[in-house]
C-alpha cells in the first residue's frame, strides 16, 4: 500500500493520483462487463438455439419436409405403419415430424413424477417443519440434499437396471421401460427440490401464528393443517412449480428409462419418449442442417422457453409468498 | 376512564389510579403456584414460586427483563412444554387440579386458560376466521349461525366490534396494530377461557391504543380472572388489583397493588418500583 | 369424544408425515445400498488404474477417470474467474435498485433452471459450430482442428452451466464478510478495489472454494450437455490436446447401460463404475460441507 502511506504521512487531502483513479475505473468496468457476461450467455443460449432452428421456417428444403401443420396438426399418412394422425417418425421413407406423441410422453412422465414426488415432498417437509424432534430433522435434511447430489445419470442407471426389474415383477408390464419407471426415477430426482422449497415456505410462517393456535388449544397436527399449511401455500405451489419445470427438462433418466418409443397414447405402462430424450437420442445420428436438424433444434427451443417461463412464475410465487407473511400488517 | 385522585395518589410511584370497590372479604383462589421451580436445561430460571391468584382480579407480574415473568406465566398454560429440555417442580392448581400432573390434558387446559402475546399474532385469514378458529376446532358451536353470534359476542367484548362489523370477511392483517392486537384478545375470548393470560399485551403499541386495551383489560376483570405481565410499572398500577414481583426468578413479593406499591415490604421491590434498576 | 378425533387426527398426520419422510431416507438407503453392494467388490486398485479391456467387460476405467478429471480441472479454469467477479459484482459492486442489476440477478437464476439438454445444443450449436469454426477459420485455414466435439467445448458448455452455483457460493461467503471490515479498510483510505480485492475476498476464499468444489461436482455427474460436444465410449489414448475427445464416467455409465452388446458381462463393470461416480460425488459434497461449516462458525468467533 504504497501510495497510502505516501498521503497518510504528507498529509494532503488531495484527490487520488491520476493513475490510480484509472486503475479503479478499469477494475469496476471491467467487473461489470464480467456480470454482462452471465447476461450474454443467457442470450446466448436463446439466440444459438434459435438460430438452428429458426431456418425450418424459410428455409425451402425443411418447409417441404416439415412445418406448423405437419408439428401440431393431424397428418393423414394413409400408409399401413401409420395409423395414427400423430407420428413422430424422422427416419423413414416418408420422414413424420409430429409433435404430439413427444408432448404426450413428457406429459406422462412428468405427471407420473409430480404424483409420486410431490406429495412424498410436502408430506416429509411438513413432517420435519412441524413435529420431528431436532436430531430426526438433522438427519432428514441432510440425506436429502444427498439424493439431491445424485447424479441424474446414476438415477437412470437405477431405474434401467435396478427398479424396472423390480417392477416387473411386482405388476407384469408390457414394457419392461415404461414410462411408471422412468416416471419414478424422474420422482426422485425431483424431491430434493420440492421439499427444499417447500420446507422453506412452513419455515416462513412465523413462530407467532403456531404460538397463538396451540395457546387456542389446537394440537400441532391442528395448527399444521389449519394454520401453517394455508399460509405457506404460495411457497409450496411454487415448490411444485420449479419441480414441474426440473422434471420436463430432465434428459439422461428418461432417455435410459422409459423405453423410447414415440406413441401417441395415454397409456402409462407403455414406453414413451419425452422432448428432451428425443434430442439426446437424435442429435448424434442427424446430418448438420437438415430439417430433422433444425427440428430438434426447434424441440430444444420449446423446451428453453418453456422451462423458463416456469421458472420464473415459481421465483415470483416465492416472492409473493414472502411479501404476503411479512407485509401488510 | 381513569380518574385521578389525589389521595390515593401513592408516594412512591406518582401515577394516576383507577377508582377500585373495596376489596372483598372472601374471594376466591382461582390458581396457585406452590414451590414451582422451572429449569432450562441447566438454567435454573423459576424457583420456588408460591403465590395465589384470585378470581375475577387482575393480578400483574413485574419485574426487570429476565426475571421469569413471561416463563411464569407461560407455565400457566403449559406453554413451556413446547421448548425442549424444560423441567419443573412444584404444584400449580388450578381449582384444586395440579396442571403440571402428566394425566392433564394440555389441549383442554388451553381451552380454559387463554392467552395473549406480545406481538399481536393474527392468522392471514379473516377477521371472522380468526376469530372462529377457536370454536371450530373445539367444536363450540353447533352450527353456523351459533358461531356467527359467538364470533359477535367475542368482538363486542374485546370492543372490537363496531370497528369490522362490515368487513368481518378481510383479512386481519389489514387492521392497525391496536386493532391486532385486541383481535387476539376476542380470538382468545371466544371459546369462553375462565383465565385469560396476557403477555405485555401493549407494549408493541402505540399510546392511544395503549390506553384502549387497558381499558378493555380493566372491564374484562368481570368476567375473567386475568394475569398480566408488564414492564411498566405504572401500568401495572393503574390495572392490576394484585401484583406480584419477580426477581431473578425468584418471588420477592406479592400482595394487593395498593399496598405494595405504597408500602412495600421488600426494599427491593421499593427500589425496583422507585426506579433504582431495571 | 371430539377431543378423541383430535388426538386421533394428530397421531394421524404425524404418523403419515414421518412415513413420507422415512420412505425417502429409505429409498436412498436403498439405491446407495444396491449400488454399493454389487460395485464394491470390483473396486480395486487395477479397477481405477487400467484401461477397459474385452469389450467393456474386463480391465479398468482409468480413462474415464482421467477424461472425467481433465474436463473438470479445465472447466474450473473458466468458470472460476467467471463466478467469482461476478459474485463480486453481485455483492461488492452493484447498484440494487439500478435495472442492470435486476436483470442480471434474473439471467443468473434463469441460466439455473436452463435444462442441461439445451446446454448441450448450446454446446454444439455455439462452441463447436461457430466458435471452433471460426478458429479454425482463423488459425487454420479452414481445416477441421476445433470445429467438431472436443473437451475443450465440453468444458466450456460446463462452465457455463455451473456459472450459477459459483456465483451463489461466492456471493453468500462475500455476504458473510462483517461490514466492519469494509469500513475499517476504508477508513485507513483504500480504494474500493482494494477493500475487495485485499480484504473481502480474501475472507471469503473459503466460500471460493466451497463454489469450485461444488462446481466440479455437479459438472462430473452432467451428461446431456456433453453427449454431442466432446464425449466418447471408447477412445484408443487419453486425451492429450485440447481439441481432443475424452473419455468420462457419466457417459460411460449411459452408453454401458443402454448400448452393451452384453448386458449381463458388463454389469459388474458397470456397477463399479457407478459407486465410482457416486462416492466421487459424494465426497465433494461432503467438502463442500465441511468447508462451509468451518467457514460459519470460524464467523461466529469473530
Amino acid at each position: 500500500m504504497g501510495d497510502l502511506a505516501i498521503s497518510v504521512s504528507s498529509g494532503t487531502l488531495q484527490r487520488a493520483r491520476a493513475p490510480r483513479r484509472w486503475r479503479e475505473w478499469a477494475i469496476t468496468k471491467l467487473i461489470q462487463l464480467n456480470a454482462w457476461l452471465a447476461l450474454a450467455f443467457i442470450a446466448l443460449i436463446l439466440v444459438f438455439v434459435a438460430r438452428e432452428a429458426v431456418p425450418l421456417f424459410y428455409e425451402p428444403a425443411s418447409q417441404a419436409e416439415v412445418g406448423w401443420s405437419r408439428l401440431f396438426l393431424p397428418q393423414h399418412y394413409g400408409t399401413p405403419d401409420a395409423p395414427l394422425p400423430y407420428v413422430w417418425q424422422p427416419v423413414s421413407t416418408e420422414p413424420k415430424y409430429s409433435l404430439m406423441p413427444l408432448f404426450l410422453g413428457t406429459l406422462r412422465i412428468t405427471t407420473i413424477a409430480m404424483l409420486f414426488a410431490a406429495p412424498l415432498a410436502l408430506a416429509a417437509a411438513v413432517y420435519t417443519a412441524e413435529f420431528a424432534p431436532g436430531w430426526v430433522r438433522e438427519t432428514v435434511k441432510p440425506a436429502v440434499e444427498m439424493l439431491a447430489g445424485f447424479p441424474s445419470v446414476v438415477l437412470g442407471f437405477f431405474a434401467l437396471i435396478v427398479l424396472a426389474s423390480w417392477l416387473q415383477r411386482a405388476f407384469d408390464f408390457d414394457y419392461r421401460l415404461n414410462a411408471v419407471n422412468a416416471g419414478i426415477a424422474l420422482g426422485l430426482a425431483v424431491i430434493p427440490i420440492i421439499y427444499t422449497v417447500c420446507e422453506d415456505a412452513l419455515g416462513a410462517v412465523p413462530r407467532g401464528l403456531r404460538e397463538a393456535s396451540w395457546a387456542l388449544g389446537a394440537t400441532r397436527a391442528e395448527t399444521a393443517w389449519r394454520v401453517v399449511l394455508p399460509a405457506a401455500l404460495p411457497g409450496i405451489f411454487a415448490g411444485c412449480v420449479l419441480g414441474f419445470g426440473r422434471a420436463i427438462g430432465e434428459t439422461m433418466i428418461v432417455l435410459m428409462a422409459s423405453g423410447n418409443a414415440a406413441i401417441t397414447s395415454w397409456s402409462f405402462t407403455e414406453s414413451v419418449r419425452t422432448l428432451s430424450a428425443t434430442i439426446a437420442a437424435e442429435l448424434a445420428e442427424v446430418v448438420f442442417g437438415s430439417p430433422h436438424y433444425r427440428v430438434l433444434f426447434l424441440l430444444g427451443l420449446l423446451l428453453f422457453i418453456f422451462t423458463l417461463l416456469l421458472n420464473s412464475a415459481g421465483e415470483w410465487m416465492i416472492a409473493r409468498l414472502r411479501r404476503h407473511l411479512t407485509g401488510r400488517a | 376512564m381513569v380518574t385521578a385522585t389525589t389521595d390515593r395518589e401513592f408516594p412512591l410511584l406518582r401515577t394516576e389510579v383507577r377508582e377500585r370497590p373495596a376489596a372483598a372479604s372472601a374471594k376466591e383462589i382461582r390458581v396457585c403456584a406452590r414451590n414451582f421451580s422451572l429449569w432450562y436445561r441447566d438454567r435454573q430460571a423459576l424457583d420456588d414460586i408460591s403465590l395465589d391468584i384470585y378470581s375475577r382480579q387482575i393480578t400483574a407480574i413485574i419485574g426487570p427483563s429476565g426475571c421469569g415473568k413471561s416463563t411464569f406465566l407461560r407455565s400457566l398454560n403449559r406453554m413451556n412444554d413446547l421448548i425442549p429440555g424444560v423441567r419443573a417442580s412444584g404444584e400449580i392448581l388450578l381449582d384444586g387440579h395440579n396442571l403440571l400432573a402428566p394425566d392433564v390434558d394440555v389441549v383442554a387446559l388451553r381451552r380454559r386458560v387463554g392467552m395473549v402475546f406480545q406481538q399481536p399474532n393474527p392468522f392471514p385469514k379473516s377477521i371472522f376466521d380468526n376469530v372462529a378458529y377457536g370454536l371450530r376446532i373445539n367444536g363450540l358451536a353447533a352450527n353456523a349461525g351459533e358461531r356467527a353470534a359467538r364470533v359477535e359476542a367475542a368482538l363486542q367484548q374485546a370492543a372490537l366490534w363496531d370497528e369490522v362489523k362490515d368487513r368481518l370477511r378481510k383479512s386481519a392483517l389489514t387492521l392497525s396494530g391496536g386493532e391486532q392486537q385486541r383481535l387476539c384478545i376476542a380470538r382468545a375470548l371466544a371459546v369462553q377461557p375462565e383465565i385469560l393470560l396476557m403477555d405485555e399485551p401493549a407494549s408493541a403499541l402505540d399510546p392511544i391504543s395503549t390506553a384502549k386495551i387497558e381499558d378493555l383489560i380493566f372491564e374484562l376483570k368481570s368476567r375473567y380472572t386475568i394475569v398480566i405481565v408488564t414492564h411498566n410499572m405504572q401500568q401495572a398500577a393503574r390495572v392490576s388489583d394484585y401484583t406480584v414481583f419477580l426477581l431473578q426468578g425468584r418471588l420477592i413479593e406479592w400482595g394487593e397493588t395498593a399496598r405494595l406499591f405504597k408500602t412495600p415490604a421488600d426494599k427491593r421491590t421499593e427500589d425496583y418500583i422507585t426506579g433504582r434498576f431495571g | 369424544m371430539r377431543l378423541a378425533l383430535r388426538r386421533q387426527f394428530d397421531r394421524s398426520l404425524r404418523w403419515l408425515t414421518a412415513l413420507a419422510a422415512l420412505g425417502i431416507l429409505g429409498l436412498l438407503a436403498i439405491m446407495i445400498g444396491q449400488i454399493a453392494y454389487h460395485g464394491w467388490e470390483r473396486i480395486t486398485w487395477e479397477f481405477l488404474t487400467a484401461a477397459p479391456t474385452q469389450g467393456m467387460t474386463a480391465g479398468g476405467i482409468f480413462p474415464a477417470i482421467f477424461g472425467t478429471t481433465a474436463l473438470v480441472l479445465i472447466m474450473t479454469v473458466f468458470v472460476a474467474p467467471f463466478g467469482v467477479l461476478a459474485a463480486v459484482y453481485f455483492s461488492e459492486y452493484a447498484d440494487r435498485q439500478s435495472w442492470f442489476y435486476r436483470v442480471a440477478r434474473q439471467a443468473v437464476n434463469n441460466l439455473a433452471g436452463v435444462p442441461s439438454i439445451v446446454f448441450g445444443l448450446f454446446g454444439l450449436g455455439f462452441f463447436v459450430q461457430f466458435v471452433g469454426k471460426q478458429v479454425d477459420r482463423t488459425l487454420y485455414g479452414g481445416a477441421l482442428h476445433y470445429g467438431q466435439p472436443a473437451i475443450i467445448w465440453a468444458a466450456l458448455t460446463l462452465a457455463v452451466l455451473t456459472l450459477p452455483v459459483v456465483i451463489v457460493s461466492v456471493e453468500e461467503a462475500l455476504q458473510a464478510v462483517p461490514q466492519s471490515y469494509r469500513e475499517a479498510s476504508y477508513a485507513l483510505g483504500s480504494t474500493k478495489s482494494q477493500v475487495v480485492f485485499r480484504v473481502v475476498l480474501p475472507h471469503a476464499l473459503p466460500g471460493v472454494l466451497t463454489g469450485a468444489i461444488l462446481a466440479v461436482s455437479r459438472a462430473a455427474g452432467e451428461v446431456a450437455p456433453i453427449l454431442f460436444v466432446g464425449a466418447a465410449y471408447y477412445l484408443p489414448h487419453l486425451p492429450t490436446k485440447l481439441n481432443d475427445q475424452f473419455m468420462e464416467l457419466g457417459y460411460h455409465i449411459f452408453i454401458l447401460s443402454t448400448q452393451s452388446p452384453d448386458v449381463d458381462a458388463t454389469k459388474p463393470l458397470l456397477y463399479a463404475t457407478v459407486l465410482v461416480l457416486l462416492g466421487l460425488t459424494f465426497l465433494l459434497n461432503a467438502l463442500a460441507i465441511i468447508i462451509r461449516a468451518r467457514m460459519r462458525l470460524a464467523r461466529r468467533s469473530v
